[in-house]
């Protein structure tokens, strides 16, 4: 039994480790002068600390207006898909057209999850470039729906799907529509799941690339996932600015990420369909 | 406890993402348009960093801002070929390395410069006659000539001397001084530059075409599967023998240490590298066994632009010889004119330029074919297979020159 | 109730439509290109019918060999090892062990990061000379791996970083389900005098099989559209050694504007996905989900 004991924080211990050291590397890299970066044997605590990676990072590469883009193109992606997908899954949710289109319209939600994205690009780039969407965040925005819309409804389905009903039918009973009864009533309760919902899409477009690379080619446009990109063809061994990026980069992920920690494997398993 | 950290994490992030959206907002909304500004398209580098000076110099002359938007190697084709079809104006001028100005030029992404060049006096025959070449399609001139860059090659006259090895003057001296040098001085004998993609085939044709070997030439014959190309192949891998370890995944940077680093003896270079390396160690010499390679940088003018006037105002600007000649004493850009290369104080910097212009005066392009692009990433996939090993030369060449001459009907 | 319809429609009708212009559009005007060519003209693209020469093309096409061999190669090495690690850490948790509530989240750090930020750090890890990786395995007294340069080594490097980012995934996923496990029958089984392994073995496990099953599906699918990774880190090399399909249709498409090849790349991609789900769903008669 002792050694059992003892093998399980062994375990613990290795999995931290693999875990942790890469990103304790990058961290430490991020803080090393690039000197230093391709000294041998490798430093595991900066000789020479500084900030100049970081320094460059906003005042040279105005990594800020790609900050700003990602967050306007997924925060964008993620209000549009809670606009369309909204209504819809309350729709489905409460069964306002039918069960069988119903489960229908769920299941083609959960077959366009599993298709690779790189399916629809192609038409959607040729109509973008007739309609003049190429290289436009608000293109990306409605690109991004691929992933968020079928996300979204999948997700709010479950949340709708967990309120109590009585409310809703009290509310019709006293002669509610069904659009009051959805927005004074179920809306409000299901402000929770909507939160989280909306965190949950943001972060999976903040982190997306391939549509990204795709649809957007001007450098003010750019957004971060694109141009880290550019940085590791870039930097071939100045790895200061790219450890800086990155880090920077998956900050607001991270915090996103904490803020929905607990309902992140109920998200995972409305998300899939198994109930958890 | 937790939910409250949590919240407050939640609240700060999304406050934080809201200011800086914001702030890039108001920084980078679009001023008022009042002054014609140009925007050029270059490939980050060495280059580009000239024609930023080059750029500051004429506003201040002209009053005309100049943005340089840099791109790497790859991005930098791919958004010309995406401002074919989207013809946005986002870019007045574009940078060009020469094997692709018969793409550009077919596919009309370019304006046709005879005429508006005629209005002032024509092409100016100060400049190097392969140099102009390269920047015509079927007669037709479509660019100028920015960088004068054909490949040279550098070899260690001190280990040279050393080891009483002549000059090499055939790629069967260079293997032979490879080995030697590597056996006895335990160091590299020789580099590639051969990562996946443009450098391998920049790289490795210059063999080819040293024992005589087209690979394709301007007709669209293809000779890639001929029993010589397996041989020099074969040569080729014998030579990887006496280079440095990863030498198959090198790049620019790399090639670059190793000379710095004096770990390899001998290697083709780019004139731009030249001026980091030791005159007392290195000597550059035309690259053995054929003419040598031009690989121009070239500065055209996309019919998309809005300012094709001012666009070729400051394409001549950089092109003049006085900015020439700046741009090589200060940025190491290799001039395009003949008088720059016989200037006195150019030559005095850089002592190898006379070998330089007749490199040029003699140089050998890649074939015209709209379709280079892709025959050189079919090439570039094929040589680096059978340059790792994945694949035996025969298998490697004859599958790229049945792959080529598909690309090249139409497929 | 016949209004209740009506308004039940108007709520998902927006919802409806972006889908079909976004997924059902797509599907439907591949197939149109697919019979295509591009030819790239300023500023107008033109359309030439080639019939099913794409197809035919497509059956020769070296890359698209490359791409599909390693593929799949990918899918089944990285979702194996990631089931396997991420069920070894889930019954780990399961044993539990002081501050196990602060250490989860730790584990499920790589999984909240971009993928291309995960790239970027791995990149600098495996570089050959001054990565760490081959800097620890230099310390050890170990030969340095050429871990993005070695044919043989690449696709490997790629599950590699692939590992490290979605491990932790099928982890929360088996762990969810392992809570789930009820507690009297785990409880009765050691009464009765089970090993702890044969309590792994014979109950726990089964028992998860569904969340198993799940958690292989969502990986397979996942690991099918490998691009980000051997964008940044590779290209496809060396050689084609790690040449995956999503990255030649990209290629095809936006490199050379091959737009009806690329088309056809994608049915075949999203034909080839459908088989290995279908192959997958009978294999595990239901695999969970149905």
């Amino acid at each position: 039994m002792r050694a059992g004991r003892v093998l399980v924080y062994v375990l613990v211990a290795l999995a931290l480790a693999w875990t942790l050291f890469p990103i304790y590397w990058v961290a430490v890299t991020s803080f090393k002068p690039n000197s230093e970066v391709i000294t041998k044997p490798p430093t595991w605590i900066p000789l020479h600390p500084t900030l100049e990676h970081y320094y460059r990072l906003f005042a040279e590469e105005h990594f800020h207006v790609y900050i700003a883009n990602t967050a306007v193109v997924s925060l964008g992606s993620t209000l549009l898909a809670l606009l369309l997908g909204a209504p819809a899954s309350y729709a489905v949710a409460r069964s306002k057209i039918g069960a069988a289109a119903g489960r229908g319209f769920l299941a083609w939600n959960l077959v366009v999850r599993m298709f690779p994205p790189i399916v629809m690009a192609i038409p959607i780039f040729t109509v973008f470039r007739q309609l003049g969407l190429i290289d436009t965040r608000l293109g990306l925005i409605i690109a991004y729906q691929v992933y968020a819309l079928p996300y979204t409804i999948w997700l709010l389905n479950g949340f709708f799907r967990d309120i109590p009903w009585e409310l809703e039918a009290a509310a019709m009973v006293d002669g509610a529509s069904t659009l009051q009864t959805f927005a004074r009533v179920a809306l409000p309760l299901a402000v929770p799941g909507i939160v989280t919902t909306v965190i949950l899409s943001t972060i999976q477009t903040w982190n997306e690339f391939l549509y990204a690379l795709i649809f957007i080619y001007s450098q003010e446009k750019m957004t971060i996932t694109v141009q880290i990109a550019g940085y590791i063809q870039e930097f071939k061994i100045e790895w200061g600015l790219l450890a800086s990026s990155g880090l920077v980069s998956s900050l607001p992920v991270l915090a996103l990420s904490a803020a929905v920690q607990k309902y992140f494997t109920r998200g995972l398993a409305l998300g899939r369909g198994v109930k958890g | 406890m937790m939910e409250t950290n949590t919240k407050v994490i939640l609240i700060v992030s999304i406050v934080v993402v809201l200011i800086i959206a914001g702030a890039a907002y108001l920084l980078y909304k679009p001023a008022p348009s009042q002054a014609v500004k140009i925007v050029v398209a270059a490939r980050k580098g060495t280059y580009s960093e000239g024609l930023k000076l080059a750029a500051k110099e004429y506003e201040a002359k002209t009053g005309i801002k100049v943005e340089v938007v840099e791109f790497d190697y790859a991005g930098l084709h791919e958004k010309l070929a995406q401002e074919v079809v989207q013809a946005t104006g986002a870019y007045d001028v574009v940078m060009m390395d020469d094997p692709w100005l018969p793409e550009f030029a077919s596919s009309g992404l370019l304006v046709p410069l005879d005429s508006l060049l005629a209005q002032r006096g024509g092409v100016d025959p100060d400049f190097i006659g392969s140099a102009v070449n390269v920047c015509r399609y079927k007669g037709k001139l479509y660019a100028i000539p920015y960088v004068g860059n054909v490949q040279l090659f550098v070899y260690n006259k001190q280990l040279f001397a050393k080891y009483g090895l002549p000059e090499p003057k055939t790629w069967d001296d260079v293997l032979h001084a490879a080995e030697v040098i590597h056996d006895k001085e335990g160091i590299a004998g020789y580099v590639f530059r051969a990562a996946k993609g443009n450098p391998i085939v920049t790289n490795l044709l210059p063999i080819f075409w040293g024992s005589g070997v087209e690979v394709v030439d301007n007709e669209g014959n293809v000779d890639l599967d001929t029993p010589r190309a397996v041989q020099v192949f074969n040569f080729i891998l014998e030579l990887k023998r006496y280079a440095p370890e990863g030498t198959e995944n090198f790049n620019s940077p790399e090639v670059k240490a190793a000379l710095a680093n004096k770990a390899t003896a001998m290697s083709i270079v780019w004139p731009g590298w030249v001026p980091n390396l030791d005159t007392k160690v290195w000597k550059v010499i035309v690259p053995p066994g054929s003419k040598p390679m031009i690989g121009a940088w070239l500065l055209g003018i996309p019919k998309s632009s809005r300012h094709q006037k001012e666009a070729l105002d400051f394409i001549l600007f950089v092109t003049s010889r006085e900015m020439q000649k700046k741009l090589a004493l200060e940025a190491g850009v290799p001039p395009t004119r003949k008088s720059v290369y016989q200037d006195p104080d150019v030559v005095a910097k850089y002592p190898w330029y006379p070998v330089q212009l007749s490199a040029l005066e003699n140089s050998k392009m890649r074939p015209r074919l709209p379709q280079w692009k892709r025959i050189e990433d079919t090439l570039a996939n094929y040589w680096h297979q059978a340059f790792t090993g994945q694949m035996s030369p025969e298998a490697a060449l004859k599958g790229a020159a049945q792959e080529v001459r598909a690309i090249l009907k139409g497929g | 109730m016949g209004s209740e319809r009506w308004v039940g429609w108007l709520l998902v009708a927006p919802a409806l439509l972006v889908l079909a212009f976004l997924t059902l559009f797509p599907i439907v005007y591949n197939v149109y290109l697919s019979f295509h060519e591009t030819r790239i003209t300023y500023r107008r693209i033109v359309y030439v019918w080639r019939g099913t020469e794409n197809f035919a093309k497509m059956i020769r096409d070296p890359l698209f060999a490359a791409a599909l061999r390693n593929t799949l190669y990918f899918m089944a090495v990285a979702t194996a090892s990631e089931v396997l690690l991420g069920l070894g850490l889930a019954l780990l948790f399961k044993e539990g062990f002081r501050g196990r509530e602060k250490v989860a989240p730790i584990i499920l750090l790589p999984m909240m990061l971009p993928t291309i930020v995960v790239t970027a750090f791995w990149k600098t890890l495996l570089h050959p000379e001054f990565g760490a990786i081959n800097n620890i395995l230099e310390a050890l007294g170990l030969p340095p791996v050429n871990w993005l340069g070695d044919p043989r080594v690449a696709m490997n490097s790629i599950v590699l970083v692939d590992l490290w980012q979605w491990t932790p995934f099928v982890f929360v996923f088996l762990y969810a389900g392992a809570q789930t496990v009820p507690r009297d029958l785990e409880a009765a089984a050691l009464v009765d005098g089970a090993s702890r392994l044969q309590l792994y073995r014979h109950i726990v496990i089964p028992l998860l099989r569904p969340y198993i099953l799940v958690a292989t599906l969502l990986r397979l699918i996942d690991t099918f559209r490998l691009f980000d990774k051997v964008y940044a880190l590779t290209g496809g090399g060396p050689g084609v050694a790690t040449e995956s399909l999503t990255l030649s249709v990209y290629r095809y498409a936006f490199n050379y504007h091959m737009l009806g090849y690329a088309a056809a790349l994608s049915l075949v991609m999203l034909g080839i996905l459908s088989l290995v789900i279908l192959a997958y769903l009978a294999y595990t008669r239901g695999g969970g989900v149905l």
